[in-house]
């Protein structure tokens, strides 16, 4: 195989095409940059399902259920679109604490769209809002009452995230029967404000990790966890797979660790060209482009 | 060079040497006392486990005192003001303490950034104490307390685009805060990714030290490792084991470093402290968050050499139950000394 990351050519585009059953989007920087849709995005993805490929939606995102994403795809133009083309973080989570038949109560550090995720499910788990006004010091930490039916400790981002919250996270962690599980570890979200940032759900992560010496076991990009739910649910060829991002650690690292030799990096988001070079190997796409608008033409 | 006593077995690696942790004898304190004037002491789960005092702590700590040794106190508690520590050790017991005998973060910070020279604003993810410390420099601060703000939606950036930083904010401190949430998360980095701005924590303990044993109390390093995964950089941290503290108190009161021994509980600060800064001898106390079990994995890895120099320096010379034990081994050495 090739190292060298490659543009796509007429020729190599068509055989490219023809190879790939599937294909694998990122959102963020892929479709859009939110909220604007990418130029040419949506309608790449409507040709190219229009061929008969079967499109996926692969995103770190836990903010989101996948119908909210779905709908905002449908909203940006994309065709015949359905939750079970998205791959999500939050009902990842959710489907993966159901493949390990899961049954006790879940102690949850996240959103509204896990919580939703969970209900689905039917996986028990404390609400957002406990202890929501309650302030903890060093004069009432001894009226703090554990939930002994607490068998796992879940993080995605959480907006409402206080002191409160990582003592009850870290508390039950020191159980060692509790498992520790997260959707994500990136460090923030992209943000198209310059000056401010928006933290995801990695500080929030490291946070109760460096309190209780322990490491979760993350979901999200660039594990290969999610392939590995897509291809129990779809049946997917990695062979016959193409993953297309925009961040070389998250989404091109992804698809080394899934076995999808197929990877493209496209500039529309926050890689520059530049970035590829003296980079590890597992993080080299086999093709690059500057958009998904700009393959248009090779259609 | 660390003190070596000849009965000891020590395995030398490259730069330092290391040597096993011994049990605190008779013999052992016999010899610190003639060896050592200068004990530095932490305070949680040395001293007391507030509110309690910990068995024979006070009472070693005066009959130092009356053996004309000099007795420090050097805490990474953020919550609290150099006056507030005295106050704790003058209630639990402790004779003739003066504020000078005492370090802790909350104080090294202003006096850090006095020495810096610093004159703009700092955003404060911290305790009172940090601005009350602040406030006798006359540095200014933003942040302190709780935070109100309502997110709703951080995937929406509504909330991004009506956030307005201070522009006289040229550094973020992260302190102990039971206030923490998220939107300080945010306001803290937008800060703190400035290319002017300093970025400074006061510690990095991951455990807040309670009393309280079916709770883990997350420590000041547990909102650092937020923050510093969310800026992207490390901070400078001044607590212990870092040297900021220790050099203070040598400095004001010429400490002779190799005739100095600091006793704590945590062996990844207070006895990481004494490699760091040279200090002729560790002593780790039980009566904390350090059980003998640590101690012994510790000692087992470095027979082996699986440590690191980093965790080689958290490896005391010397352990004990806690300083009522020190203090029953010296009773006998005290009353013949009393009767020379």
């Amino acid at each position: 195989m090739n190292n060298v990351p490659q543009a796509f050519s007429e020729q190599t585009f068509q055989n490219f095409l023809n190879s790939c059953e599937n294909f694998l989007f990122d959102c963020d920087g892929v479709v859009w940059n939110w909220p604007s849709e990418i130029p040419g995005s949506v309608e790449f993805i409507n040709r190219v399902k229009q061929m008969g490929k079967k499109c996926f939606f692969v995103t770190n995102n836990s903010t989101r259920t996948r119908e909210t994403f779905s709908q905002q795809l449908k909203d940006f133009g994309v065709k015949d679109i359905t939750k079970d083309e998205i791959l999500s973080t939050a009902w990842v989570l959710a489907e993966y604490l159901k493949s390990q038949n899961f049954n006790g109560k879940v102690y949850l550090v996240g959103n509204p769209a896990m919580v939703q995720e969970l209900d689905r499910l039917n996986i028990k788990h404390n609400g957002l809002e406990e202890h929501k006004d309650y302030v903890f010091n060093s004069t009432n930490y001894n009226e703090i009452e554990l939930d002994p039916t607490i068998k796992c400790v879940s993080v995605g981002i959480d907006y409402e995230f206080t002191f409160q919250k990582m003592i009850y996270a870290s508390s039950y962690l020191k159980r060692n029967d509790c498992i520790f599980v997260a959707t994500n570890d990136d460090s923030s979200l992209p943000v198209p404000i310059p000056n401010i940032a928006i933290p995801d759900a990695g500080p929030i992560l490291s946070s109760i990790e460096k309190t209780t010496g322990k490491k979760a076991l993350v979901i999200g990009k660039p594990r290969s966890t999610m392939w590995e739910i897509l291809c129990k649910v779809h049946g997917l060829d990695a062979t016959k797979t193409c993953m297309i991002g925009d961040r070389l650690d998250t989404d091109i690292l992804f698809a080394f660790n899934a076995g999808i030799e197929k990877s493209v990096l496209v500039l529309s988001g926050i890689t520059k060209e530049s970035d590829m070079q003296n980079q590890d190997r597992k993080k080299l796409p086999m093709f690059y482009a500057d958009s998904l608008g700009d393959l248009l033409k090779f259609i | 060079m660390r003190n070596v006593w000849k009965n000891f077995t020590h395995f030398t690696r490259p730069r330092m040497p290391f040597k096993q942790p011994n049990c605190l004898t008779q013999e052992y304190a016999t010899r610190l006392i003639q060896n050592v004037d200068n004990f530095l002491f932490d305070c949680d789960g040395v001293i007391w486990n507030w509110p309690k005092p910990i068995e024979g702590a006070v009472a070693f700590i005066n009959k130092l005192k009356e053996l004309k040794k000099k007795c420090f106190f050097i805490t990474n508690n953020s919550t609290k003001t150099r006056e507030m520590v005295m106050d704790l050790l003058v209630k639990i017991g402790i004779s003739n303490v003066v504020l000078d005998d005492i370090v802790c973060t909350s104080w090294i910070l202003a006096q850090y950034l006095k020495s810096i020279d610093f004159k703009d604003k700092v955003y404060v993810i911290g305790s009172g104490a940090i601005a009350t410390e602040l406030e006798k420099e006359s540095i200014k601060h933003i942040g302190i307390g709780p935070n109100h703000e309502q997110i709703p939606d951080p995937g929406k950036f509504d909330y991004a685009s009506l956030i307005k930083l201070d522009p006289e904010v040229k550094c973020v401190v992260v302190a102990f805060d039971h206030y923490f949430n998220y939107p300080k998360m945010v306001i803290g980095t937008s800060y703190a990714r400035r290319k002017d701005c300093l970025f400074i924590a006061t510690n990095d303990d991951a455990q807040f030290p309670t009393g309280t044993s079916h709770v883990i109390i997350p420590g000041t390093g547990s909102f650092v490792n937020a923050m510093k995964t969310s800026v992207g950089k490390n901070p400078i941290i001044l607590g212990k084991p870092h040297r900021t503290m220790w050099e203070v108190l040598e400095k004001v009161h010429k400490l002779d470093s190799n005739r100095s021994i600091i006793i704590g509980d945590r062996l990844d600060t207070d006895i990481a402290l004494a490699a760091n800064c040279s200090l002729g001898y560790s002593l780790a106390v039980l009566s904390g968050v350090t059980d003998e079990e640590m101690i012994q994995d510790y000692a087992k890895s470095l027979e082996s050499e699986k440590l690191s120099n980093d965790e080689a320096k958290c490896v005391p010379d010397f352990y004990a139950e806690n300083l009522g034990t020190f203090e029953k081994f010296i009773r006998e050495h005290i009353q013949f000394m009393a009767e020379i």
